[in-house]
């Protein structure tokens, strides 16, 4: 038990792959505007993440060295699909808003890391390693959509909390997302050396 | 279809729809790689003439193959398929034929020229419904977006380290903030009308 918090703390949040490695940050800055929309993709993400972990830890003996970047991206590319083709059925509003963000996942890098890590590991652990990062990038996306939306917007899941009059705007734009970025990292940085220190004493 | 069309096209790609500042294609790599201006040039090289032929290479695809046989379902696999393969030869070949310039470029290519830059824009293509020229134009300046990008963000990088930063800020969050800013800059492209 004691290993699986340990595990899981070092790959939530001393290796968080969108905060420390900087792995996946396309999707995460575009989707993050509104809650629905951070959290479905968060699924997906969790979901690919988990899945394409455990079938390419299951076939990595059987894939040659030379073609390994190829079959990790297409199994990701593959289990994308398959988010895609869910969400285009059972929720279109949010397939449209989230457009090409979705499939761009595939090569984000967060998948790519998510893969190679898989390929050493046995299905369990592969799978929990998948399921980790994913719950990292999760968390991320939902405290970067609960702040874009609420402050840029006015709203939380589409009710109106305040007026739109007194919304900042810009959190909505590409721009605020970066902005809003480079302050979550830097309180995310002094959360780590807080954490580290304690760790050490 | 007009010059006009063309022009238009190649403006938005630059600027208005600015592959970095305003799509946010290819932050990972944008973000590793602006260290230093050299390592920014030779990434934003590679990334722009990948941008450039795969967004052909997949208008093709679409033409030819997703569109009359309505594989729709099957885009996404497609296209990473090809961007992954493409990239994969032209490795090769590029070791074969001038293995100096892969050693002074220092990267492996594969993993430069499949990101989020190159599919997005080859997913833009692909769902446009641009023809071949229009494809062709969108790639190219939607590629000298990201080099420019990439390039004058490593000079402000560069100069930043000399400057005086607030300590908690120092590293990653000032370049973010620094990037949000000049995201800012570009916003000015679009008027108004962000949403």
């Amino acid at each position: 038990m004691k290993k699986v918090v340990a595990f899981l703390k070092k790959s939530v949040v001393f290796e968080n792959s969108a905060l420390v490695l900087m792995l996946g940050l396309c999707p995460l800055l575009a989707v993050s505007k509104s809650m629905t929309d951070g959290i479905l993709f968060g699924v997906c993400a969790v979901f690919v993440l988990v899945s394409s972990g455990v079938i390419i830890s299951l076939i990595t003996k059987l894939i040659p060295d030379k073609i390994k970047t190829a079959v990790c991206m297409v199994t990701a590319a593959f289990f994308v699909a398959v988010a895609e083709l869910l969400l285009h059925a059972f929720l279109p509003d949010v397939f449209d808003s989230l457009g090409i963000y979705l499939p761009l996942l595939t090569v984000s890098g967060i998948a790519f890391k998510n893969a190679e890590t898989a390929e050493k590991a046995l299905v369990g652990t592969a799978a929990l390693t998948g399921l980790a990062t994913g719950t990292g990038y999760f968390a991320l996306l939902v405290v970067m959509s609960f702040i874009r939306e609420l402050f840029g917007n006015g709203t939380l899941f589409g009710m109106r909390i305040f007026s739109e009059d007194y919304a900042a705007l810009v959190l909505l734009s590409p721009a605020g997302a970066l902005l809003l970025f480079g302050f979550i990292l830097a309180l995310f940085k002094k959360l780590i050396s807080y954490l580290k220190e304690k760790e050490e004493n | 279809m007009s010059i006009l069309s063309i022009i238009s096209i190649s403006l938005c790609a630059i600027f208005a729809e600015n592959a970095v500042f305003s799509q946010l294609f290819g932050m990972t790599l944008f973000t590793k790689k602006s260290g230093s201006i050299r390592s920014a040039a030779g990434t934003g090289v590679a990334v722009a003439v990948s941008m450039a032929a795969l967004s052909v290479v997949s208008w093709f695809l679409d033409f030819a193959l997703i569109s009359p046989l309505g594989l729709e379902y099957l885009r996404t696999v497609t296209l990473v398929l090809t961007a992954v393969c493409l990239s994969g030869l032209t490795d090769v070949a590029l070791r074969k034929k001038a293995p100096e310039l892969i050693e002074k470029m220092g990267i492996s290519l594969p993993l430069v020229t499949v990101n989020t830059a190159t599919l997005g824009a080859m997913l833009v293509t692909s769902v446009s419904g641009y023809n071949m020229i229009e494809a062709l134009v969108y790639g190219l300046f939607s590629g000298a977006g990201f080099l420019a990008a990439i390039t004058l963000f490593a000079a402000i990088r560069e100069r930043l380290e000399y400057s005086d930063i607030p300590k908690w800020l120092e590293g990653l969050p000032i370049t973010f903030i620094t990037a949000g800013l000049v995201a800012l800059a570009f916003m000015g492209f679009r008027g108004i009308s962000f949403m």
